[in-house]
């Protein structure tokens, strides 16, 4: 006579820890940990309100302030926008991640003395417009006139000290 | 809210995922995605939202109706009455502006222009329920019975800032069954890192030096150098940013278990014109070669018809683009560089030897660039400007275009090599060669993990900088 019980219990998958264990497996989860446990600890710091900033010592201006509710700002979307201005505008350390980024950009080509001392001293209260100096040397350097180029490395400093003129 | 604002990476994306994550069911995945994507839209305008739903309740009852009829005549009309509903809608929004510009200027008349808010995605949503409605109507895919899924295709906020136009055709089927994998959630991770240091640290500083260089004040005095800088700045800066955005949303689909056709196909390396519209944007391109070229019979027709589909087909797409002038004449060029390839007899680029395949490389990638120095200017005597700059108005070179090149020479040469697919074969490449050498294999592996966390940390740091969400280049889509 057969004592098989006629409904077994079904069986764990055999090997189940060497499933888990598969290399590529392994390199994914780390891979998916890792990009969650960055994004989720810069989303923390984003979320320490008391550490954000009142006014950017890089911008030498305040920072975005929360906006005011209104219906009509509602209703256009501004709000909402105003709230995603905010929150990048008043990220907490910001003025010290921007010094990082900008130390980041000039490995981005040549950089000369000048250059590189001027972005060091972003905190100096009225650094020089660098157009003086700089059209001097291109007026030696190319003959033309300091003024017809001058527009431009106004420009050129903007954008290399000022991150705002971005888009 | 674009995918590059820190709001959207560090705030809507972590509870968004978090939230799509803990769905044990299809049915509740999708009611968070469309959750999601319905808070992303009205981020940008709730009153739009509005917009986007009674277009694909409109679509959706069309199809629900053509499902139904089998009358040729009474088929036809229900395409025909969609469609153009779809499209008014679209014109209001996206052209009214433009048209009564130009009517203004016709007449020259002084009434005043009401300022119409282009709501957020309309283009893409417009071109995705068109392309659903057109394939209920050819029958090449069943209507979808429940309103809740087409308005998901509708809205999904991954395709919603820059595409791709996926056909409804290619997702219906994930959309209503789809299992999440590891692998996918991991290759998404990847693509998404990528595409969002595309975005964050090449295309935004492209952009801010081609704006710099190309400005009204810079304009006044540059050198030919500087113009030429800037415009190649351009040129990097529009297919960076486009394809960034493609990849960026390409990840989030595989993140979630969907997988979006590629967009872009390196198209900075094609070998014609007409394999770099197979390559750019491909999803739009082949939108309207689907739905607006082969229709009006394409290139079954004698010669002056398949050049009205030709021109037809270019205008379009140059209008979809922009809502501007110059972006028409930009749609026009780009038909004059096909048609001129198609009618000119030349050696097929395969049969070519060497120095003429480089030369024809060549010639390719200037008839581009100067098709963007078309399309970045919206205003002709500024346009006018860049040209006359641009042929030695002011020089050849000066200091300025040398500072300019200097300090960003190996910035240059990393946006050049990320417009073309010098990475992925050297990636392919180490893994070939650490699949035979087992001590590469924690190496590559340490790297492949390691490296979506940085991408994602340097992108942080290039966009805190950024004091407001940055506004993506494209005027078709905010």
């Amino acid at each position: 006579m057969n004592h098989e019980h006629p409904f077994p219990a079904p069986q764990e998958p055999k090997h189940r820890s060497s499933v888990l264990l598969d290399p590529q497996e392994k390199t994914d989860a780390a891979k998916v940990l890792g990009f969650i446990g960055v994004l989720v600890l810069i989303g923390f710091v984003g979320l320490l309100f008391f550490l954000r900033p009142l006014n950017s010592d890089s911008d030498g201006a305040e920072s975005a302030t929360f906006p005011a509710f209104s219906l009509s700002a509602l209703a256009d979307g501004s709000f909402f926008s105003d709230i995603a201005t905010w929150y990048g505008a008043t990220f907490p350390g910001r003025d010290g991640l921007r010094a990082v980024q900008d130390g980041l950009e000039s490995l981005y080509g040549f950089r000369n003395e000048q250059k590189t001392s001027e972005r060091s001293d972003r905190s100096a209260p009225e650094p020089d417009p660098p157009l003086s100096d700089e059209s001097d040397s291109m007026e030696s350097e190319n003959g033309r006139s300091a003024r017809a180029v001058a527009p431009f490395f106004l420009f050129l400093h903007c954008v290399e000290n000022d991150k705002d003129f971005k888009r | 809210m674009v995918f590059t604002a820190l709001f959207f990476l560090f705030f809507f994306l972590i509870l968004g995922m978090a939230w799509f994550y803990t769905r044990k069911t299809l049915r509740g995945q999708n009611a968070v995605l469309l959750a999601l994507s319905l808070c992303f839209y009205a981020w940008n305008g709730p009153a739009m939202l509005l917009l986007l739903c009674g277009m694909t309740f409109i679509c959706w009852l069309a199809g629900r109706v053509l499902g139904r009829i089998r009358i040729p005549f009474y088929r036809r009309a229900i395409l025909f009455l969609t469609v153009s509903f779809c499209l008014l809608i679209f014109a209001f929004w996206g052209y009214a502006d433009l048209f009564a510009t130009a009517l203004r200027a016709l007449f020259r008349t002084d009434f005043p222009i009401p300022k119409i808010l282009l709501p957020f995605g309309i283009s893409f949503y417009t071109l995705r329920l068109l392309s659903y409605v057109a394939d209920v109507y050819h029958e090449e895919v069943q209507p979808q019975k429940r309103y809740t899924t087409l308005l998901l295709y509708a809205a999904l906020f991954h395709l919603s800032v820059a595409g791709p136009v996926v056909r409804y055709g290619d997702i219906c089927a994930e959309l209503q069954d789809r299992r999440l994998r590891l692998s996918d959630v991991s290759a998404g991770i990847t693509r998404f890192s990528v595409g969002l240091a595309k975005a964050a640290i090449l295309a935004n500083k492209s952009g801010a030096l081609a704006d710099t260089a190309l400005s009204a004040d810079s304009l006044a005095s540059a050198s030919s150098g500087t113009v030429f800088l800037g415009t190649v700045f351009f040129m990097l800066r529009i297919y960076l940013d486009l394809s960034a955005y493609a990849d960026m949303a390409i990840g989030l689909g595989l993140a979630c278990g969907l997988h979006y056709p590629e967009n872009f196909r390196y198209p900075y390396c094609a070998d014609s014109i007409a394999d770099f519209w197979r390559r750019w944007n491909s999803s739009v391109s082949a939108f309207f070669r689907d739905y607006v070229y082969v229709p009006l019979g394409g290139n079954r027709h004698e010669l002056p018809k398949q050049i009205r589909n030709l021109l037809i087909h270019f205008l379009l797409m140059g209008l979809w683009y922009g809502a501007s002038w110059n972006c028409l004449f930009w749609g026009l060029y780009c038909f004059a560089l096909l048609l001129g390839e198609n009618l000119i007899p030349h050696t097929p680029y395969a049969d070519l030897s060497l120095p003429r395949k480089i030369l024809r490389r060549c010639g390719l990638l200037t008839a581009i660039w100067f098709g963007w120095i078309l399309f970045r200017f919206d205003d002709i005597r500024m346009l006018g400007n860049a040209l006359a700059c641009l042929f030695f108005r002011n020089g050849f070179w000066d200091a300025a275009a040398l500072q300019m090149l200097g300090t960003n020479l190996f910035f240059l040469i990393v946006a050049i090599a990320a417009c073309t697919p010098i990475l992925p074969i050297l990636t392919d490449k180490i893994r070939a060669a650490a699949a035979v050498t087992p001590a590469w294999q924690g190496l590559v592996r340490a790297i492949s993990v390691a490296a979506p966390a940085v991408l994602l940390l340097l992108s942080f740091l290039a966009l805190v900088g950024t004091p407001t969400s940055s506004v993506p280049l494209f005027r078709f889509s905010v």
